[in-house]
């Protein structure tokens, strides 16, 4: 893969830039939902604060329930390896509105960067095949993921997008929200905003 | 009416939208209805644990899901349970098949039976036990309790449903 690797953070705030506001976001737990956090705060940001591995599995329920929205997850690759099993639903249910970025840092970076086994190479492209997405990409740069995120927002998926980016985490506070809250707002959202696009 | 036919029924009144399943040979002729249910889609899924973040997500999106499994999937969902669903207050309806209890011919489900009961009450989560047929209306009273109660609210099918 090419040199000019990017942080974490840098690949979240090209993720935030390039989407519309009607994308819903839902974002692992740790240092990546306080970063997305720290970067921007809205009611379409899901943060996850705890159940390691299923941002796959919200994101696939919420691309079932809100079919007129592009659903956006975050995820990691200590995550997705904890929930394989979640990319033979998606193929199965093959949402076309899903839209899953593993943001793979080769380690555990909130419990101070463990290897995982991507370290030891482990393919997540060749389980994504194996597992059926037909729609499946492998990126290390700024442009490239801005370019394949208007894509995917135009064209159906699901689409599975692996991006190779530093270890390391960004110096972001705790999310002081409270989870009910962030639940709540999301929801609400998520609703509202569903039944504008019903209107139109 | 069969008892799978009452379960429908109960399903269809409160109006559920999608209906998540791992497979339990007690559940085997409900999952052939709901299949052909024309309002209500079923949602295969590898482990329970993932079922319950899917859930999670339909009701974040605005619609309704159960979990239909068996009652050992309960051990490998405990943690999406508390630090999911309890943490964000997300209702998800758990509709589970009370394997290793009474009517069980398996022997290994009996570990794992036996020890959902406690499982629920650390986790503070109310069950239901349906164990006769003119009980099965006990679905829509536990689900329109669980839409004030804010949190998964368990209903267990027993073995005696079924003699």
């Amino acid at each position: 893969m090419g040199v000019k690797k990017f942080k974490r953070i840098d690949a979240i705030k090209t993720i935030v830039e390039s989407l519309e506001d009607k994308c819903l976001i839902v974002c692992n737990l740790g240092f990546p939902s306080r970063e997305l956090y720290s970067l921007k705060d809205s009611p379409n940001h899901f943060y996850m604060l705890g159940s390691m591995g299923l941002a796959s599995s919200i994101g696939l329920g919420l691309a079932l329930a809100q079919k007129k929205k592009k659903i956006v997850v975050i995820d990691g690759d200590g995550s997705i390896l904890m929930n394989l099993g979640s990319l033979a639903t998606i193929t199965f249910q093959s949402p076309p509105n899903l839209i899953h970025i593993i943001l793979d840092n080769k380690g555990y970076g909130s419990t101070g960067g463990q290897p995982t086994f991507t370290a030891n190479g482990i393919d997540l492209l060749k389980i994504a095949h194996g597992m059926g997405l037909k729609k499946r990409f492998r990126i290390d740069q700024r442009e490239s993921l801005q370019s394949l995120l208007q894509k995917c927002l135009e064209e159906s998926g699901p689409h599975f997008i692996w991006v190779d980016i530093e270890s390391g985490n960004a110096n972001v506070p705790e999310i002081d929200l409270d989870p009910v809250m962030i639940s709540e707002r999301f929801r609400n959202h998520a609703i509202k905003t569903s039944q504008k696009l019903n209107e139109k | 009416m069969s008892i799978e036919m009452e379960i429908l029924a109960e399903l269809r009144k409160v109006k559920f939208d999608y209906v998540i399943t791992v497979p339990c040979g007690w559940l085997a002729k409900l999952y052939d209805l709901i299949e052909r249910e024309s309002r209500i889609s079923l949602i295969r899924v590898t482990r329970e644990e993932e079922g319950m973040g899917i859930g999670a997500g339909i009701y974040l999106g605005g619609k309704r899901a159960a979990m239909l499994i068996q009652s050992g999937g309960i051990g490998n969902s405990v943690n999406a349970i508390a630090s999911l669903l309890k943490l964000y207050k997300i209702p998800l309806f758990l509709l589970i098949s009370h394997r290793g209890d009474l009517g069980e011919k398996i022997s290994a489900q009996i570990p794992m039976g036996q020890t959902i009961i406690p499982i629920f009450d650390v986790l503070n989560i109310p069950y239901y036990e349906i164990k006769e047929q003119n009980e099965i209306r006990l679905i829509s009273q536990a689900f329109d309790f669980m839409q004030i109660a804010k949190k998964p609210v368990v209903v267990l099918l027993s073995g005696l449903l079924w003699g």
